[in-house]
């Protein structure tokens, strides 16, 4: 630290007189937009030095670099005192309550850049981006009756990528944040807990950071395609809780079911102990999907049946695979923070015998439980809960919730697909990110869960692995070799063994 | 199946609290199983309930974090209603007599502390300050039902509901609008 500052010291007593004084002025004019702590506001200060150190090394004008690090893009976020804050959603508000110190619903979305990541860029736009996401800018605490969020107003930071993906977070801490950005080689990465986002909102979010890392690189990319101008005013909706939306119904599903076949291999002490990504040809994927006559959900979800049976010992019961649905589909909403619910495609063990002969059930099963109908039915059951509950005081609440989530959240599903489907970005952003990978956090007992993501040409299917057990993921490789699609295999080595 | 390998090596880092706290885990396990077996066979006084308390105390207080909200109000906070639990259950069952006038006290010392905490840190504390309201709103609870004869009126009661009256009016004093705001955030229902 005091050999980068003794750099930026050199630095400024080889610029000229004026350019002395056009950069005292620019420091003069950024004190007046960090009205921090004084810890946080030199923190703060030293990441404008770094970034400006790093303009002098690829030879920018200093104008140009002022420009691009232009105060006004912090607007009055770190001069304000904190005062907003958030209930939590109806989806968001069991993870708090079922989370404990090695289980966090955690979700990790990640960008590749076609260059290593800046560190000093990538400080500098998240701390340009944040304001216009206020409601990730927050601690959890808690109520009496429930959690909430409440903003917290520092320099939050990025950190290079060191951990295990999708480790829990201490969120506990005064000020402590509930996402991470992290970065390894050319890759960003964003971890959410899910108390403050999907991964549609994720993805927003991703995709302005990155938009706004670019700006800072020099590249202007528009405010499309779900990147946002973090200069513009968040809006109220963008952080309203939707499930209010849910229309009437009669009825209202339950979160019930019967326990579900889990893979067999023991489980792992570090979770997630592996991390795994197949990557395909997208169109490809999209054309053998057509060929069979479903949709790629319908398609990857037989495989994963497929695979699922030949990585358990059970002889009888049945595979659920919990399938994420995004609410947004079938509602009008902006909201960034969560708005999905999931839906099971269950199937006994003695009808899961060959690809064409699963199919045609589980593109029925998702028609029918993914429908708008059964989705409004599970966003009523969840209102009413939470209306039934809401009266219970967080104490009596939490064991309460804990025993259930544990007995119904994981137990009753032997594997999670999340879709987020395919990911526009603007043409501009194009060439500079080459694909994006989506991996969700552990469960409790699940042995592996997917989720799959599609950027251009490249759609990409991650599995997180609870057991260092590799049937499921050989018997899925062989699955799709004989679809005829090869995957490229990418992922982490085995963690703890 | 080749894996092309694209995360960083992880640096194993030796958690010698981890490690602590798995050893205390299974003494303390062994301990809570243990004493109340012995307490029962030699009889005499119920000494195994004020160890298992103990037991609690020690691990929910120096051996794991709460998962939200790990402050120096809220810790302070546990460590007063653990200590003041733990007293009470010696004066049940051990010794009686004192108590009545050793939680005041204890409560009254833990009062203070938490006010200058509070005070001394004001912008950062008020987002904190939720145990030190229960803390107060209790040691109300006690003046007001000595007042009304259902407990002992007592000089450590007097000066504990004293100080919890005069550190309530100061925070709403000073914090005004935002001492609202924080008790509407603590008890929102709605969504």
């Amino acid at each position: 630290m005091k050999k980068k500052e003794s750099k930026y010291q050199l630095y400024i007593k080889a610029l000229s007189d004026n350019e002395k004084r056009l950069l005292a002025s620019y420091f003069k004019r950024l004190e007046q937009y960090i009205l921090l702590p004084q810890k946080e506001k030199q923190k703060m200060l030293s990441d404008f030095e770094r970034a400006i150190l790093y303009y002098s090394g690829t030879l920018l004008p200093l104008e140009e670099a002022l420009t691009r690090l232009d105060p006004s893009n912090l607007g009055g976020f770190y001069a304000r005192p904190p005062i907003l804050w958030y209930p939590l959603d109806d989806a968001a508000k069991i993870y708090p309550l079922s989370m404990n110190r090695n289980q966090m619903a955690i979700f990790r979305l990640s960008a590749y850049m076609n260059e290593d990541v800046i560190p000093e860029i990538l400080q500098m736009a998240l701390t340009f981006t944040i304001k216009r996401f206020p409601y990730f800018a927050t601690t959890i605490k808690k109520g009496v009756f429930w959690h909430y969020i409440d903003s917290t107003k520092k320099r939050y930071s990025v950190e290079p990528e060191t951990e295990i993906p999708c480790k829990p977070m201490n969120v506990s801490i005064s000020g402590s944040q509930s996402f991470r950005i992290i970065y390894y080689k050319s890759r960003i990465s964003v971890e959410f807990f899910h108390i403050l986002t999907d991964g549609t909102g994720g993805t927003i979010f991703l995709k302005t950071l990155i938009g706004e890392y670019l700006r800072l690189c020099g590249i202007q990319i528009p405010y499309v395609d779900g990147v946002l101008d973090i200069n513009s005013t968040p809006t109220a909706a963008e952080s309203s809780n939707d499930f209010s939306k849910a229309l009437p119904s009669e009825r209202s599903t339950g979160f019930a079911d019967k326990p579900a076949i889990q893979m067999s291999g023991r489980l792992a002490g570090v979770r997630p102990c592996q991390i795994l990504h197949f990557e395909f040809n997208s169109m490809k994927l999209q054309a053998i999907a057509k060929q069979k006559g479903v949709s790629v959900t319908a398609f990857i979800l037989a495989l994963m049946f497929l695979a699922g049976k030949a990585a358990t010992d059970e002889t009888e019961g049945s595979i659920h695979i919990q399938v994420p649905v995004n609410m947004r589909k079938f509602y009008e909403s902006n909201t960034i923070r969560n708005f999905s619910l999931y839906c099971s495609i269950r199937m006994p063990l003695c009808d899961i015998n060959d690809l064409d002969g699963i199919l045609p059930e589980i593109t029925k099963q998702l028609s029918e439980n993914a429908s708008k109908k059964s989705m409004n039915d599970m966003m009523n059951a969840t209102v009413k809960l939470v209306r039934i509950l809401k009266f219970i005081p967080l104490f009596i609440k939490r064991p309460a919730a804990r025993l259930v989530y544990g007995f119904l959240g994981d137990k009753v599903f032997s594997n999670t697909l999340s879709n987020l489907g395919v990911i526009k970005i603007p043409e501009e952003m194009r060439s500079y990110v080459k694909k994006i990978d989506f991996v969700l956090g552990t469960g409790i007992t699940n042995r592996a869960s997917c989720s799959m993501v599609t950027l251009g040409d490249t759609a990409t299917l991650s599995i997180t692995k609870m057991t260092a057990d590799p049937s499921f993921e050989n018997k899925l490789y062989i699955l799709f070799k004989e679809s005829g699609l090869l995957p490229d295999v990418k992922g982490s080595e085995l963690y703890g063994y | 199946m080749d894996i092309e390998i694209i995360y960083p090596a992880l640096k194993k880092p030796l958690s010698i609290i981890e490690i602590v706290r798995k050893i205390c885990f299974w003494i303390f396990l062994i301990a809570a199983y243990c004493c109340p077996i012995i307490n029962i066979c030699v009889g005499g006084k119920a000494w195994s309930i004020i160890v298992l308390w103990s037991l609690w105390f020690v691990w929910n207080t120096f051996l794991t974090r709460p998962l939200v909200e790990n402050n120096l109000i809220s810790q302070t906070t546990h460590l007063l209603l653990n200590s003041c639990i733990l007293l009470v259950l010696i004066e049940v069952f051990l010794s009686s007599g004192w108590a009545e006038f050793v939680v005041p006290i204890i409560c009254f010392g833990m009062l203070v502390i938490l006010g200058i905490i509070f005070f001394l840190d004001i912008s950062k504390q008020k987002q904190n300050m939720m145990p030190m309201l229960w803390v107060i709103g209790g040691s109300l609870v006690a003046i007001v039902s000595a007042f009304l004869g259902w407990s002992s009126m007592n000089w450590p009661t007097i000066v504990l509901g004293s100080t919890a009256f005069a550190l309530l009016t100061a925070s709403i004093v000073v914090l005004r609008l935002q001492f609202i705001l924080e008790l509407k955030k603590r008890f929102h229902t709605f969504t």
